[in-house]
Formats: C-alpha cells, sequence, structure tokens
C-alpha cells in the first residue's frame, strides 16, 4: 500500500506539473543528498540489530521550509524481504523510525522528536540535529525465530524526508509545490547470521 | 430503444461522478482532514474525467465537420447551435474564472500583512528579552546550587538535591557524571524514572568549561529553561560533574511565550506556503471550471443533436419523398411542435404513399387493359386504325399496316392527311369528307387501289367514338382486304370447274378418239380420191382434237390437284442454275442469264413443285419472247430480310411486250391468257404451288419493256409459320364464305 501510493504521488507530481501551465517547476532543490555511508547488522540474543551511519545534507529548500516553520518528518525505513527466484521477493518485515524536526523560534533551536517513541531532544543547528539523526546505533530490527534457516533474507534501508503535512486540505500540493522532499536510495545487503 | 436507454442510463451516471467528484474534490479544499489523502485520488479522477469529457468533445467535433463538409442536413443548424451554446458557456467561465484567480491571488496576499508580521516580530523579540534575563538569573542560581554541591558529601547528594530542587524551583535537578552517568537525581515528577538528558553537543560545550543555558522546549512539559554548569571540584583529580536545571517557564509568562512562539511560527508558515497554497487553490478552481467548461461542452453538443435531430429526420424524410419514397416514417420526438410537424409529415407520406399505390394500380389496369386490347388488335387479321378528332393518327394494328403496306408507325400522332399521296389514304380522305358532310357517323365503303402489284379492293367502315362534352373524341377505322379473298373465290370455283372437267370430259374422250380411229382403219382405205382425202382429214382432226383435249384435262387435272408437299432444306440458286441447264444449247428464241445471290441461305422447299414453277415461268416467259430477235430472260435470286420476317425472292423477268394492263390483274387466274396456243393454266399452277409454299406472287410490266413475274418465299420458320398462317386464314376465309354462299 505504502509503495502504491509513493507511485500515485510521483503520478500526481507528473500530473500537475504536466497540466498546469499557470504554475512555476518546483524550485531546484538545493546541494541536498542523502548517502548511506555504511549499515551493517548483527545477530545478538536472537534478534538482528542495524547499526548505520548516514550522511544527511539538507537540500536548500528544506532548509527553507524548517527555518519557516514547516516541519519535515524524517524516516528511516527498513525492510526485510525474502528472495525468491522467479518471483519478486516478499517483505517479511517493514520497520520505519520516524522523527519530526520542527524550528523552535523563541529559542531558536531544532527540536527532534520522535514519533515512535516520543523521545525529543533539541539541537542548536539543523546540522546538529540531522547528524544525530544520521546515527542509527543497535536497533533491533527482527527475531531471528521468525525467519526461516533455509531461505535467504535481505534487508534494506534508507532515508527519507518529507515536508510535514499541514492539517489543511493543501497539504499534499504544498509539499509538492514547495520540493522539499527528499530520499536516499536504497541501501540493501544480505541478513547474514 | 435499448441503446438509447443504455446511453442515458451513462450519461446519469457520468454526470453523478463527476459531480461527487468535483464536490469531494471541493471538500478538500477546506479544513477536512479526512479527504486531505483523497485529493490526489480526486485530482486523478477529475483529471481522468476531463481527459474523457475532452476526448468525447474532439470526436463529436470531428463528426461535426465531417457532417459540415458532406454538407449533411442539420449540420449547419448542428453546428450553429454548438457555437452559440459554446460561446454562452465559456463567456460567463472565463470571467468568473478570471476574477475568481484575481481574488484568490489578492486575497492570499491580503492575509499577509507587513505590520502583523512585524508585530510579531517584536513579540518574539520581547518573549525573548524577557526570558534571557530570567536566564542568566537561573544561570546563576545553578551555579550557586553546582558551588553548594561541591563542598556536599557524597551520601548527602540526593537530600541536597532534593533540597537544592525545592529552593530553586526547577522541576528537575539532575548530577551527572563525566561520562554522562546520573550520580543523582530530583524531579517534581514522582514518576520519572529516566531524568531529561543533556545531548552531546550541551555535553560538548561544558568539557570546554563553558557553562550552557538556553531555553528548550521538552516534549510534553512545555518550555523550559536547561541550565548545565560544571560543579566546581577541590580535590585534584576527581572526576568531573556536571549539574543540570530545568526550570519550567510556568504561568502567565509561560503562556504568553507558548503563544507567541506558536503564532509566530504559524504565520511563518503560512508565509512560506503562500505561494504553493495559490498554486494549489488555482490548479482546484482551474480543474473544476475545465470539467463544468468541458461538460457544458459537451452538453452543448448533446442538446444541439437533441434538438437538431428530429430536423434532421424531416430533411432527410423530405429528400426521400423527393425520391418517390413514401415509405418513410420518422421516429417521434417529445409531444411538442416539432413532435406536432413530425406527425403531420408522417400522415403526409401515409396518404401520399397511399394515393401513390392507388394510382399504380390504376395506371396498372389501365396498361392491363391497354396490353389486351392491343392483343386483341394485332390478332384482328381486319385492318384498324384510331384517329383523334384532328384526324391525327393515334394507333394502327400490324394487319393495317400489312393490308396498306404502309409503314404506319411513321405517321403517328401525325395528320393522316400528310399520307395523302398514299392511294388508299387519299380515297379515305374524299369518303371521310363526303360523309362528315353528309353527317354520318358510321359507314362502311368499298375502296379498290391499283398499283404495280395489281387491283386490290377493301372494304373500309368508319365509326365516330363515343363523343366527350359533345365532340367527336376521334374515329375508328376497320377495313378488310377482299382481293384475296375473291381471288381464293375465283381459285375455289376454277378448282371445282377444273376437277370436273376431269371427270366429266376426260372420260368420253378416249371412246372418241377410239371411235375416229376405228373409222379411219374400217373405211379409210375403201375411200378413194376426194372422200378420202376428207375422210382421212376429218379423222384425223378428230383424233387430233381430241388429243389436245386431252392435253387440256390433264392441265386442269393438275391444277386442281393438291399432293401433298416435300419440304426439305434447299439451296434455291442450285435448283435455279440446275433449271436453267435444261434451256441452255438447242434453238431457242431467247438468251437466258442469271443473277443469283450467293447469300441466299437454304429455303425449306419441294424441289419438284418449285422445279415445275420455274418450268412453267420460263416457258412463259420464253413465249412470250416468241417472234421477237434479241429476246433475253433473267431470272434473279433475292435475299430480303424484314424486321421479323426473312423472304428468298426468285424474279423471272422478260424483255417482251410485257402484259396488258386490265389483264394484269387476273393474269393468275385460269384460262386467262394473252397467246393464242395454251391452255391459261401455266400461271395459275405456278400461283398455287407459291401458295402451297406459303410464298407470295406479282406479276408487273417493267418500267423499260417486259413483263416480269416475283416469287417470294419465306425462309425462316417465324416467316413461314406467318404465310402458312396467313394462308389457313384465307383458307377458312374462303371456307366460310362457300358455305355461305351455298346456304
Amino acid at each position: 500500500m505504502t509503495k502504491l501510493w509513493r507511485a500515485w504521488r510521483l503520478g500526481a507530481l507528473a500530473l500537475v506539473a504536466a497540466s498546469t501551465a499557470v504554475v512555476p517547476p518546483a524550485s531546484a532543490a538545493g546541494a541536498g543528498a542523502f548517502v548511506i555511508r555504511n549499515a551493517y547488522t548483527q545477530l545478538s540474543h536472537g534478534v538482528y540489530y542495524l547499526d548505520a551511519d548516514m550522511r544527511l545534507t539538507l537540500a536548500r529548500n528544506a532548509v527553507e521550509a524548517l527555518n519557516n516553520g514547516v516541519p519535515l518528518v524524517f524516516k528511516i525505513e527498513i525492510e526485510v524481504t525474502r528472495r525468491r527466484a522467479f518471483l519478486w521477493d516478499p517483505t517479511v518485515a517493514h520497520l520505519a523510525q520516524s522523527y519530526r524536526i520542527t524550528y523552535h523560534a523563541l529559542s531558536r533551536r531544532y527540536v527532534v522528536r520522535s514519533l515512535n517513541s516520543g523521545r525529543q531532544a533539541s539541537f542548536r543547528s539543523y546540522e546538529a540535529a540531522f547528524e544525530h539523526l544520521g546515527y542509527v546505533n543497535n536497533l533491533p530490527v527482527i527475531d531471528a525465530a521468525l525467519l526461516d534457516p533455509d531461505d535467504t533474507y535481505d534487508i534494506s534501508i534508507r532515508a527519507v524526508l518529507n515536508v510535514k503535512v499541514i492539517p489543511t486540505g493543501f497539504g499534499l500540493l504544498t509539499s509538492l509545490f514547495s520540493g522539499a522532499d527528499q530520499a536516499s536510495d536504497w541501501r540493501e545487503w544480505p541478513l547474514t547470521r | 430503444m435499448k441503446k438509447n436507454r443504455t446511453t442515458k442510463v451513462l450519461m446519469i451516471l457520468t454526470a453523478v461522478l463527476l459531480l461527487a467528484g468535483l464536490y469531494l474534490l471541493a471538500r478538500t479544499t477546506q479544513n477536512s482532514a479526512a479527504f486531505a489523502r483523497l485529493h490526489v485520488w480526486l485530482l486523478l479522477f477529475n483529471a481522468l474525467a476531463a481527459l474523457v469529457l475532452l476526448g468525447l468533445i474532439v470526436a463529436h467535433l470531428v463528426k461535426l465537420i465531417i457532417q459540415y463538409r458532406r454538407e449533411t442536413p442539420g449540420s449547419r443548424l448542428t453546428a450553429r447551435l454548438v457555437g452559440m451554446f459554446v460561446l454562452l458557456a465559456v463567456l460567463p467561465v472565463v470571467l468568473v474564472y478570471y476574477f475568481s484567480v484575481q481574488f484568490l491571488d489578492r486575497g492570499i496576499d491580503s492575509w499577509f500583512d507587513v505590520s502583523v508580521e512585524q508585530a510579531l516580530d517584536d513579540a518574539l523579540t520581547l518573549s525573548r528579552s524577557t526570558l534571557d534575563a530570567r536566564t542568566k538569573e537561573l544561570l546563576a542560581r545553578t551555579q550557586n546550587m553546582a558551588r553548594r554541591l561541591a563542598v556536599g558529601t557524597f551520601t548527602q547528594l540526593p537530600v541536597t538535591i532534593e533540597t537544592l530542587r525545592q529552593q530553586s524551583g526547577a522541576s528537575e535537578l539532575t548530577l551527572f557524571g563525566q561520562n554522562g552517568r546520573i550520580l543523582a537525581t530530583s524531579s517534581n515528577r514522582p514518576t520519572l524514572v529516566v531524568p531529561n538528558q543533556p545531548t552531546d553537543e550541551i555535553m560538548l560545550q561544558l568539557r570546554r568549561g563553558l557553562p550552557y543555558v538556553s531555553l528548550d522546549p521538552i516534549g510534553d512539559l512545555g518550555l523550559h529553561i536547561r541550565s548545565v554548569v560544571p560543579v566546581p571540584s577541590y580535590i585534584p583529580g576527581a572526576p568531573q560533574r556536571y549539574l543540570q536545571a530545568l526550570f519550567p517557564v510556568a504561568g502567565r509568562q509561560g503562556h504568553v511565550a507558548q503563544s507567541v512562539q506558536a503564532a509566530y511560527m504559524r504565520y511563518r508558515e503560512l508565509t512560506y506556503l503562500r505561494k504553493p497554497l495559490k498554486y494549489s487553490l488555482i490548479l482546484t478552481l482551474s480543474l473544476v471550471l475545465l470539467l463544468g467548461l468541458l461538460a457544458a461542452i459537451w452538453g452543448a453538443f448533446y442538446a444541439a443533436r437533441r434538438l437538431v435531430a428530429p430536423i434532421q429526420n424531416l430533411a432527410e424524410g423530405t429528400r426521400a419523398v423527393a425520391r418517390g419514397d413514401f415509405t418513410r416514417r420518422l421516429p417521434m420526438p417529445a409531444r411538442d411542435e416539432v413532435g406536432f410537424l413530425v406527425s403531420s409529415f408522417n400522415e403526409m407520406t401515409s396518404r401520399l404513399g397511399d394515393a401513390r399505390e392507388t394510382a399504380r394500380r390504376s395506371q396498372q389496369q389501365v396498361e392491363s387493359e391497354r396490353a389486351y386490347l392491343e392483343a386483341v388488335l394485332a390478332r384482328l387479321s381486319s385492318g384498324v386504325i384510331a384517329l383523334d378528332s384532328d384526324l391525327r393518327l393515334r394507333t394502327a394494328n400490324t394487319a393495317a399496316t400489312d393490308i396498306l403496306g404502309l409503314e404506319l408507325d411513321r405517321w403517328l400522332d401525325k395528320p393522316i392527311a400528310d399520307a395523302a399521296a398514299e392511294p388508299f389514304v387519299a380515297q379515305f380522305l374524299d369518303l371521310f369528307k363526303r360523309h362528315a358532310d353528309a353527317g354520318d357517323r358510321h359507314w362502311r365503303e368499298e375502296i379498290v387501289i391499283g398499283g404495280a402489284g395489281g387491283r386490290r379492293i377493301l372494304t373500309c367502315s368508319c365509326t365516330s367514338l363515343p363523343n366527350v362534352r359533345d365532340n367527336a373524341a376521334g374515329y375508328v377505322i376497320v377495313f378488310d382486304d377482299l382481293t384475296t379473298l375473291i381471288q381464293a373465290q375465283r381459285d375455289a370455283a376454277w378448282g371445282e370447274v377444273a376437277r370436273r372437267l376431269a371427270h366429266e370430259i376426260k372420260n368420253p374422250l378416249t371412246p372418241i378418239q377410239l371411235a375416229a380411229e376405228r373409222l379411219r382403219l374400217r373405211y379409210l382405205d375403201g375411200l378413194a380420191g376426194k372422200e378420202r382425202e376428207v375422210f382421212e382429214r376429218a379423222t384425223h382432226t378428230i383424233v387430233q382434237q381430241v388429243d389436245n383435249m386431252k392435253a387440256m384435262v390433264n392441265a386442269f387435272s393438275d391444277y386442281a390437284r393438291t399432293p401433298q408437299l416435300e419440304l426439305r432444306p434447299m439451296d434455291l440458286n442450285r435448283l435455279v442454275t440446275e433449271i436453267a441447264e435444261l434451256y441452255h444449247g438447242g434453238e431457242r428464241p431467247f438468251a437466258l442469264r442469271l443473277e443469283l445471290d450467293p447469300t441466299l441461305p437454304p429455303v425449306n422447299v419441294d424441289a419438284g413443285r418449285i422445279g415445275q414453277m420455274l418450268h412453267n415461268l420460263i416457258r412463259n416467259a420464253g413465249e412470250a419472247l416468241e417472234g421477237q430477235s434479241g429476246g433475253e430472260v433473267v431470272i434473279r435470286t433475292r435475299r430480303l430480310r424484314g424486321k421479323v420476317s426473312e423472304d428468298a425472292e426468285i424474279t423471272v423477268a422478260d424483255n417482251g411486250p410485257g402484259v396488258d394492263a386490265a389483264l394484269l390483274e387476273h393474269v393468275f387466274e385460269p384460262y386467262v391468257t394473252s397467246k393464242p396456243k395454251g391452255t391459261g393454266l401455266g400461271l395459275a399452277i405456278v400461283k398455287k404451288l407459291v401458295e402451297e409454299h406459303g410464298g407470295t406472287i406479282r406479276a408487273e410490266n417493267r418500267a423499260d419493256g417486259g413483263a416480269s413475274v416475283r416469287v417470294r418465299l419465306p425462309i425462316n420458320e417465324r416467316a413461314l409459320a406467318r404465310s402458312l398462317l396467313r394462308a389457313a386464314r384465307r383458307h377458312k376465309t374462303v371456307v366460310k364464305e362457300g358455305v355461305s354462299h351455298e346456304r
């Protein structure tokens, strides 16, 4: 459902861009880039743990949106898939760690709140905030007992940044027009014991 | 009908879906989170609907252009209606669109006032200033607490921390070790398990020996002032410790600060999203109006076609009527004025169809009667001619053409007076005038026509047709050729004479001859001198005259005899050549010349009879040339192609003195001859032979001197049949005449 939703969003973006001559194209994304520098898993006490090191450079549009009070949602998506010979690989587990990043103008601090745990931290700069988010340390992914030892599994990870949908009907469109969304490539590797 | 119903259902369904899509799209533009996620689906659906509508419109447009170029009935009216509807729809839509966009643009811009922005900035600055003073104070308080902790013992730490927290008004007070390990903590929240920890960034600053103090929004707890300071150590080498105090920004100050923060950020957010918001609204508005416009144009096509369809049907129906198709019935539209028109049209075509059917039946009946009449007239042996009141020839049957020997078809619809050069017409006009002057409406006269073929006798009866408004509608003239009848009567009489002659005269001739011979045999030798001479001459004369009488009686017998014909296809040219061979050589008083037509096909004849006919004709011509030098007999064959029949003609012509004109019409009658010798049966037998073959014979004097006899024999079956029929008819007439005569 999520992938379908993403595909439709991309389709909508293309449709909107093609069908509206009055709307200028989305502004350049700046020099932003999400790169997964290093990622690996380790099995400990029957659980797979993920460690990752990501370089998260925000695009100019995203920084601008953040500084103007638009919340950003940073998401680390993790998928475990079972390898198959001729058919598509089914997803065994899907995990997402979501964070909401906002700018607090009064304190001039960037607040990072985990949407999974509710924990919150604030940073003096957005670089510091995203450097903090770029380190994944010992994140439990899946219980080894849930995996068939005779099968081969792959794990993949990527980082996604979306402009937070504001609670109006135009959230989606505004996010499309702002051009602040970013995502890294999927990084995939076999899940080894 | 079913297709129309399906189309209507589909159209209603599409319209409902379209309206639902537009309604939902409108809902998403309001603050309805429930529809927010559907926005893209709705956009896609509406865009798809717009594409479908556009496709439908293009299809309609292409169809209309094709119909317009082909000048299909109703296409021009449809185009005009569509143009009008589209103009009526587009103008308001464009106006509404223009003013809506202007309104959106200016309306959204008007939200963002410079003074409001400045006020918010000022409020934020004021809040910061206020909090900055408090921050400094709380830092100093924290540093003071740190110094107090520095002199305390480790065991007293929990109590000290708790005391210090309560005294300082902090909500949470925590002592950390060098590595961030919690040494002691105190919080006003009894359920707190893990105290709020400083971030790496704060720890880094502290390691540099710098205190940290800052406003910090902490989760659900609200705005706090986080103050973290190093705890001084009086023992050399002792691990560094840090004291973190969290002071809530509570009360009125905290509430106002939060409110200013929220308003400021909301305003900044809206300012930042102003353009995308504008674009979103304009896009939604554009899509809604585009859909509305396309639907209106499509509706214009639909409405125009609905309106024009009955008129188009009427136009096609009128064309069909013009082509003569009265079976076309138009479908009934709604019960309005057009419906009334269509109903009237259907009624009109129905009546026209009935009238035409009646006329067709009447015409068919007239044609049938006319054909019947023509058939009757064609089979009449009498000639029938109809004239109108102006004596124009209206109709003439085949028998009339045959009897008069005139191409009457040439004179159809022309005054009969134009043919006054013809003997029959001239005499008829004289008679007609005479009877018209006398006021006769019915009259009967005998007309005698002379000509190269001999004299012909016709009976002519004329009757005025029934009057129309006291004027004679015309005349019917019926005439019969009595020549053949009279001739046949003569032939029959002569046949009877010949038969009786043969029977009554031939029998006593032989005893007379035998008696004369016996007289000679017994008494001739007993006589002498003058008596002997007289006796011999007298008996000789008796015997010779009896011989002559026998020959004459035999000739009559031949004339009366009617043996069975043996018809076989014969080459007439060869037959003529063979007969002519017999006359070559020897001492003949005439020369014989042949002019034969090589295209002459075989003719069904009895060779013996035709040979006899030729012998008779040559002998007859030769006798005419007796005593004349340079006499020549020419035998000519010719193929005659008529409209329906084909004849072979044999002409035997001589250059003798010709036949007396008075004798010419009786030349084929028995016992008519201009020669001192002969029985007078030669040509009568020839005529009989020709008629047995279904042919005709004519004798005429040649313009350059001499006489010629023309014999026509039918070549093909139809001609033969026609000739035999004619002969049979003649025979029947003769028989009837004979019967009536005997009565």
